[in-house]
């Protein structure tokens, strides 16, 4: 049977919290905190952080890979394509953006299952990231968040999961929705999108599999549902009428946000890793009918506990310092235009060094250079490189706060750091506290958006603390 | 193996314009004004010229003034003679200098012009070297990097390393600022007191506003002629000798920062250059036997920087050589008399020029209150790229 061998999260480090948006619009819980993508930050960069959680740094086997997303930053062009490279997977492999429906997580979650069942896949990659769109003063500023996870899928002995029955269904449903284009989410009559839409359709979803599968409601230790606010999985959850056990003490729409197409996979991967062998779960995503899916945690599942999940996110969260940052992080306040300088050829030419961080080793010295130019800097050899992935951490060798390029912080902070293993990485620094930042800091490479040069999507590395 | 330029190339003229925000005057008025200041210096006319070199850094990034040697030929009309434009990032008006005596020495020149010159004022703002780095260089590598950011980080880390601080770098900007009020070309003529400095808005920490040069308008001139023809057929007494030159590049413009092998807290490059310039000139003890410097100022750090690397101390002291008042006028190795790139300013290509004949002024006794008494050798030197290259002059009087 396939099931999911790792898994991966990544909450952004910047927090929204609700007492920085009522002191500019006097409404919101101010106990409201929402993660939400730095101005660094899209769907692209947070699903990068999830898939590297669960790939590991390189080397990794991943064939097909599914990416799920309502805010894919392309609308054409392909989005996992650039998660593929950063993520430095094998070329040969499979791709898909699966989008349209904050469901999309749960339906790649079952293509990738099905391309494993059938043999076309070995190890399949799912990842749902989500940037979702609010205006400034609505209420789905403080509801929305954003967040990115991920999980392997495959078969045989490092299975921590078994995936064991899928249930899906359609129905034709306007709750909420957006058009191109559009910079919010729309909704309908509140109360009939509740009982119509989630709540009905998500128990019969839940009971689609229940039936499908002759399972009980006892048979199952925990169930993961799709809600848009915490009332409504209060709701869900009452007339599901399984026992309160079932249910997350703080499910994440309650301790996160409405992550949307990411929030199930969200949800599983934060129940994966403190499941014990043998529980049930069963997973639900909603959206004009919806997918239920029933997994078994095999004695591999303790496994899972060790990789970068929600938990580790939420350890690092740091709230905006101001409303006016926040509509900067967003673009949602006029700025200088700025047109940097790009090249699509520049980026396919150097795509290896820039996106999988390949150095070259010098065949006649041994040095390590990136980037690497033909000759070799240290012996004037020509063109006799070896390839190496420069490794993920190292120490901060020298710095700079330097407060003349344009930033919504108002300053850009930019490091060399020594990595381990050779060759030293110079770019900026992202999600670190100014005054924190030392000589010898330990840091790690982080995936980032620099700019929209030339009118498309210039990605590249920035310096992490990772202390 | 390298040769020797000693003895073979005279400085017979110099001009400078003043240096500033000179928003009443182009590109051409400036060249125009530098050059035949420089001729009337050496009693020559735009006819006696066989050759000449423009030093222009980036004419595209503020205007299209520059870009090849015919930008300085239609502004002197030196048609139709062979004229050509340099750009070498901070050493370019040196380089201009250098490349004009190179063709004097080879022979195939007897007297020629090499002009610096830069309008960096006419430009949107944000517009200068802040927006080469953002719109401009490789799209991902070093994104975010700026001049003064590319020196603040030698200065952490030579903090790090020497235990120095802030308050050692603000005694360049005083000293600095000092000399600058005593040269009417400078760009900032005004004495600045250390509090003011260490007050400064930060600019790119641990550098603050006072650490940093200005951006700068001005253009500078040199006539350079066989050394044997100086009083023999320009009937000059007193003139000045080329000693030695030397440039290194010595790292990468983009890839410095990445370099495993760059130290941050000195310039190989300026090392190199020295090593070449004074090998050329004998000189074996430049404390010693330097009498007055110019060096690269672009921001304090690198001043303290220079010392080392130009040897007149050793690596770490260059902090103690500027507190002690060796360095400031009345000292015993005054540097930056003019004000340097921090007080006098920083046109990137005419810098070079006008510290070969800022210094030219000195050994020939014309610097008035600056003027340092006796001087008989001097050294000029230009860092850019930022430490990627560095170029450095030994002249002396004949």
């Amino acid at each position: 049977m396939a099931g999911i061998t790792r898994v991966g999260a990544y909450i952004p480090f910047h927090r929204l919290a609700g007492k920085t948006v009522r002191a500019v619009w006097g409404t919101g819980s101010p106990k409201a905190s929402r993660p939400l993508a730095g101005f660094d930050e899209d769907p692209i960069t947070m699903g990068v952080e999830a898939l590297i959680n669960a790939t590991g740094w390189g080397d990794s086997q991943v064939d097909s890979l599914y990416f799920a997303s309502t805010s894919h930053p392309y609308a054409e062009k392909s989005n996992a394509s650039v998660l593929a490279a950063a993520a430095d997977l094998p070329e040969k492999l499979f791709t898909l953006d699966a989008g349209g429906s904050v469901r999309a997580g749960t339906s790649a979650l079952k293509a990738a299952c099905d391309a494993i069942e059938a043999g076309s896949s070995k190890t399949a990659a799912v990842v749902a990231a989500e940037k979702r769109p609010s205006l400034p003063g609505s209420p789905d500023e403080l509801s929305l968040c954003d967040g990115a996870a991920a999980v392997l899928l495959g078969k045989g002995e490092d299975v921590a999961a078994e995936i064991e029955a899928i249930y899906s269904w359609s129905e034709d449903f306007i709750d909420r929705w957006r058009l191109p284009g559009e910079g919010a989410v729309s909704a309908g009559d509140a109360k009939f999108i509740q009982d119509y839409g989630y709540v009905r359709q998500s128990v019969a979803t839940v009971e689609g599999l229940l039936k499908q599968t002759g399972a009980t409601r006892e048979d199952i230790a925990r169930v993961l549902v799709y809600a848009p606010d915490p009332r409504t999985h209060a709701a869900i959850a009452r007339k599901l009428g399984f026992p309160d056990s079932a249910y997350p003490e703080q499910p994440l729409i309650a301790r996160l946000g409405d992550s949307g197409a990411a929030a199930p996979l969200l949800s599983l991967v934060d129940a994966l890793q403190s499941a014990e062998p043998g529980e049930h779960i069963i997973v639900a995503g909603h959206g004009s009918g919806g997918e239920a899916i029933l997994l078994r945690a095999t004695d591999k599942v303790h496994s899972l506990r060790t990789q970068r999940g929600v938990g580790w996110s939420v350890e690092r969260a740091r709230d905006i310092p101001n409303y006016g940052q926040w509509l900067k992080f967003r673009g949602l306040s006029p700025e200088e235009e700025i047109k940097p300088f790009s090249s699509p050829s520049i980026l396919w030419k150097e795509n290896r060094a820039t996106m999988r961080l390949m150095a070259g080793v010098c065949r006649s010295c041994g040095e390590l250079q990136y980037p690497r130019q033909q000759v070799c800097n240290a012996c004037g050899a020509r063109g006799e490189w070896d390839e190496r992935k420069l490794s993920r951490k190292g120490k901060i060798f020298t710095f700079v706060h330097d407060y003349l390029p344009p930033s919504p912080e108002g300053f850009i902070t930019m490091a060399t750091v020594e990595l381990e293993g050779g060759g030293r990485f110079y770019g900026q620094m992202t999600n670190q506290v100014k005054d924190d930042v030392h000589i010898g800091m330990e840091c790690e490479l982080a995936f980032r958006l620099l700019h929209q040069g030339d009118g498309y999507y210039n990605y590249f590395w920035k310096l992490r603390p990772a202390e | 193996m390298s040769g020797s330029i000693a003895g073979k190339v005279a400085i017979i003229g110099v001009g400078i314009t003043k240096f500033g925000e000179l928003f009443e005057q182009s590109y051409n008025d400036l060249v125009v004004e530098a050059a035949y200041e420089a001729y009337q210096d050496a009693g020559v006319s735009g006819d006696d010229i066989e050759a000449a070199w423009l030093g222009t850094y980036l004419p595209l990034g503020w205007g299209f003034d520059g870009t090849g040697g015919p930008s300085l030929a239609e502004a002197l009309n030196l048609y139709p003679k062979p004229v050509s434009r340099v750009s070498n990032y901070c050493t370019t008006g040196m380089e201009a200098v250098r490349m004009a005596a190179m063709a004097v020495a080879s022979g195939m020149h007897d007297i020629v012009l090499a002009v610096g010159a830069e309008k960096m004022r006419e430009v949107p703002p944000r517009g200068s070297l802040v927006a080469q780095h953002v719109e401009k260089l490789h799209p991902m590598y070093s994104k975010g990097r700026t001049a003064p950011g590319s020196f603040a980080v030698l200065a952490r880390r030579y903090f790090e390393e020497f235990g120095a601080d802030k308050e050692d770098l603000a005694e360049v900007a005083v000293k600095n600022h000092y000399h600058g009020s005593l040269n009417p070309r400078a760009h900032f003529r005004k004495e600045i007191t250390k509090e003011q400095v260490l007050k400064a808005p930060p600019v790119t920490e641990p550098l603050g506003l006072y650490d940093c040069c200005p951006t700068t308008d001005g253009a500078a001139a040199i006539v350079l002629c066989r050394a044997d023809l100086a009083e023999s057929r320009f009937d000059k007494k007193d003139y000045v000798l080329i000693d030695g030159m030397g440039l290194s590049c010595a790292t990468g413009y983009i890839t410095t920062a990445f370099n495993p092998r760059f130290s941050f807290i000195g310039f190989e490059a300026t090392q190199e250059a020295a090593r070449q310039a004074y090998e050329q000139s004998g000189v074996t003890n430049p404390r010693e036997e330097i009498d007055v410097a110019e060096v690269h100022d672009c921001f304090t750090i690198t001043e303290i920087l220079n010392y080392e690397d130009l040897g007149f101390v050793k690596k770490g002291e260059g902090p103690d050589f500027v507190k002690s008042g060796a360095s400031r006028l009345g000292g015993e190795l005054p540097v930056n008399t003019s004000g340097g790139l921090k007080s006098c300013g920083h046109p990137i290509g005419a810098t070079g020029a006008r510290v070969v004949a800022d210094l030219t002024h000195q050994l020939l006794g014309r610097c008035g209150d600056r003027q340092v008494k006796g001087a008989k050798r001097a050294l000029g030197h230009t860092l850019g790229g930022p430490g990627a290259v560095s170029s450095v002059f030994v002249l002396s009087k004949n």
